[in-house]
């Protein structure tokens, strides 16, 4: 009777049946919510948010918790809830494993199931008087489980005095299991991109190596070839600048070609200060008079684009550096600034300080010029990347005091100012090197 | 007379050429080769007081032909020329018995510094009277040069480097017959002791073996004017 009549009920009808009667049907739905939800995802957080959340439609007046084990296997910490209380969530925030009930699920893998919670003698007592504030009286707890591994607990909690029967259990043992196996799944995934990421890092140093070692035979190869003629042609020069017979017109002329055959000799010396074959010999020494050294050597070039030089030198204690390197750096960054200002309108001002921190000495390299493009920024730091027109800089100047910097334990970064104008500030590790 | 005889060696007659006339200008005697077994036999024969040695050749290159010069002859000084800056290799054949480096192109000052502060060296060793005893100009460079090679790295760019200079100018200048210049070089060269001294750059000692040889080449003066 009840079969036919059933037959002729509207699927509206048929739903609101089922919904009175969650027995069977509904928790078929729930554990397939569940088993769906924690499928979709392979995000740890993910998975127990949406098994959290699938779980709480069981019955009314639920209060449901997951917790997982700590790396040491000694702690459960909670990683999701729905419907706790401040209280609540506060006592269960870390639990002991082999204590409480929880605790006891966790280390035995078994089930328990409670009908008046906070008369066992087993309920922890930090959370006895918040399990009895809050009357929860059904409790059960289930443990996650995974290729034979205790991962975590799936607890439910619930105020009013029917019972967890036993389709409700073997509904939450299902769960668990089904969020055991998203959890593992979830683990193996982020593991297995963890070393995917190693080896996309491991992959770009290697290509990274392979190039600068390429970018050294070849700076090595054309150092050869450059500096045989540079050296004859400067010779001749030096020669025919000695020359008791070489008139005044003349000299400024070859004056000329030396100091561009110079200048071809320096790009090629930079060349091999980035392909790295000079081994630096570094001692203590003083930012603050290398900085003061290279300002010195530039004051005459400076003075000339009218730029004026402010200098804040604070007491600094020393680096471990080669004295060179460091020229280097802060004559490349000077003349950046340099550059970026001679040909920018506008009051001309150079900004040179340096200061200690407590593990790094600082300088910074600040100009009142327009800036460093935006597209730029990402690629300043580039061997041959240059923003300045064709014959004003080989674009490795940048590229090679980054090179040093880094060497040196130390970075060197870039940055833009709201009032316009660049700055680039060098950190440099204080103390001897390890190796 | 010659300051010394050179032993030009290189590949590439450009630049052979070159070091060739400038070496010659300066006042030595300057044989060219092309190559490792033309040096060699050049050494052989006895040719050379200093040999300066490009690394990179063809056929024997400089670090064999400088092995073979150790094996024949364990006194001439040999500078090695490097062109791509290979300081690694430049130092490797510092162990391997070169006096010193130089990096092409050349900074002619510090060229001239090495080629006289090598050839003082091997006049000093082979105590030959006619080099440090009779020669006062070379006493002086042997002097200058072995003072500021005891020098630390800072110390050396800053007065060390010129005390070299002042004491080559200072006898090139008393060569050419131009005293009163070499007199200021001279002075120069004092100056520069007392500011080393002052900054505890020098050995007491390194300092009087220096005075000592600029007590000798003002004598020398004396005499000459």
């Amino acid at each position: 009777m009840k079969r036919r009549a059933g037959h002729s009920l509207s699927p509206a009808d048929r739903r609101r049946r089922a919904h009175r009667r969650p027995d069977v049907e509904p928790h078929f739905k729930i554990l397939h919510t569940v088993a769906e939800a924690v499928s979709r995802t392979l995000d740890v957080e993910d998975v127990l948010r949406t098994a959290v959340e699938a779980l709480t439609h069981v019955t009314g007046h639920e209060i449901s918790s997951l917790h997982l084990l700590s790396e040491d296997r000694k702690t459960l910490e909670l990683r999701g809830e729905r419907g706790m209380s401040a209280r609540l969530r506060e006592v269960n925030r870390a639990l002991p494993v082999g204590a409480g009930l929880i605790g006891r699920v966790a280390q035995t893998g078994k089930t328990i199931r409670l009908d008046r919670s906070y008369e066992d003698p087993n309920v922890l007592p930090s959370a006895k008087a918040a399990v009895r504030r809050e009357q929860i009286l059904g409790f059960v707890c289930v443990p996650i489980h995974s290729r034979g591994q205790i991962l975590g607990t799936l607890s439910l909690g619930r105020k009013t005095l029917e019972p967890f029967d036993k389709p409700e259990l073997a509904l939450l043992e299902a769960a668990a299991d089904q969020i055991g196996l998203a959890l593992d799944n979830a683990r193996l995934y982020s593991e297995s991109r963890r070393q995917l990421d190693e080896l996309k890092r491991a992959h770009a140093q290697l290509i990274h190596g392979e190039k600068m070692k390429a970018v050294g035979e070849l700076a090595s190869g054309v150092a050869h070839e450059i500096n045989n003629p540079l050296t004859t042609i400067l010779g001749q020069t030096h020669l025919l600048l000695t020359h008791p017979e070489t008139t005044a017109h003349v000299r400024d002329k070859l004056g000329i070609v030396a100091e561009e055959a110079g200048r071809a000799a320096r790009i090629v010396q930079n060349l091999l200060l980035f392909a790295r074959h000079y081994t630096p010999e570094r001692r203590p020494c003083s930012v603050a008079d290398q900085a003061r050294r290279v300002l010195e050597l530039k004051g005459y070039q400076l003075q000339y684009d009218n730029i004026r030089v402010v200098t804040d030198f604070a007491s600094c204690p020393f680096v471990w550096a080669d004295e060179n390197q460091l020229q280097v750096v802060l004559l490349n960054l000077v003349q950046n600034a340099h550059q970026a200002m001679a040909k920018h309108p506008g009051h001309r001002v150079l900004t040179v300080r340096v200061w200690p921190t407590d593990r790094h000495v600082c300088i910074e390299v600040r100009d009142t010029g327009p800036g460093i493009p935006d597209e730029a920024l990402p690629r300043i730091f580039d061997p041959f990347f240059t923003t300045k027109p064709p014959g004003e800089g080989s674009g490795l100047g940048l590229s090679v005091s980054y090179g040093i910097v880094t060497e040196l334990g130390g970075v060197l970064r870039a940055e833009n100012h709201a009032d316009g104008g660049a700055s680039f500030i060098v950190e440099l590790p204080l103390g001897e090197p390890a190796s | 007379m010659a300051l010394g005889r050179i032993l030009v060696v290189d590949d590439e007659t450009p630049v052979r050429e070159v070091l060739t006339e400038y070496f010659a200008t300066e006042g030595y005697d300057v044989e060219a080769a092309g190559s490792g077994v033309e040096a060699l036999a050049a050494v052989r024969g006895g040719r050379a007081d200093l040999v300066l040695l490009d690394v990179r050749m063809p056929g024997l290159d400089g670090v064999q032909v400088l092995r073979r010069i150790r094996e024949l002859d364990r006194r001439v000084p040999v500078i090695m020329v490097t062109a791509n800056e290979d300081v690694g290799l430049a130092k490797e054949t510092l162990k391997l018995g070169a006096f010193d480096y130089v990096a092409k192109p050349f900074d002619f000052d510090y060229l001239d510094r090495a080629v006289a502060a090598g050839l003082a060296r091997v006049g000093e060793q082979a105590g030959r009277p006619d080099a440090t005893e009779d020669d006062p100009w070379k006493t002086l460079g042997c002097a200058a040069f072995g003072a500021a090679r005891a020098m630390g790295a800072p110390a050396r760019a800053s007065t060390g480097e010129r005390l070299e200079s002042a004491a080559l100018a200072a006898a090139r200048n008393a060569a050419a017959g131009r005293s009163a210049a070499a007199d200021e070089y001279l002075a120069e060269m004092q100056l520069l002791l007392d500011i080393a001294a002052e900054l505890g750059d020098i050995p007491a000692a390194d300092r009087a073996l220096v005075e000592s040889a600029l007590e000798a080449a003002r004598r020398s003066l004396a005499l000459a004017g």
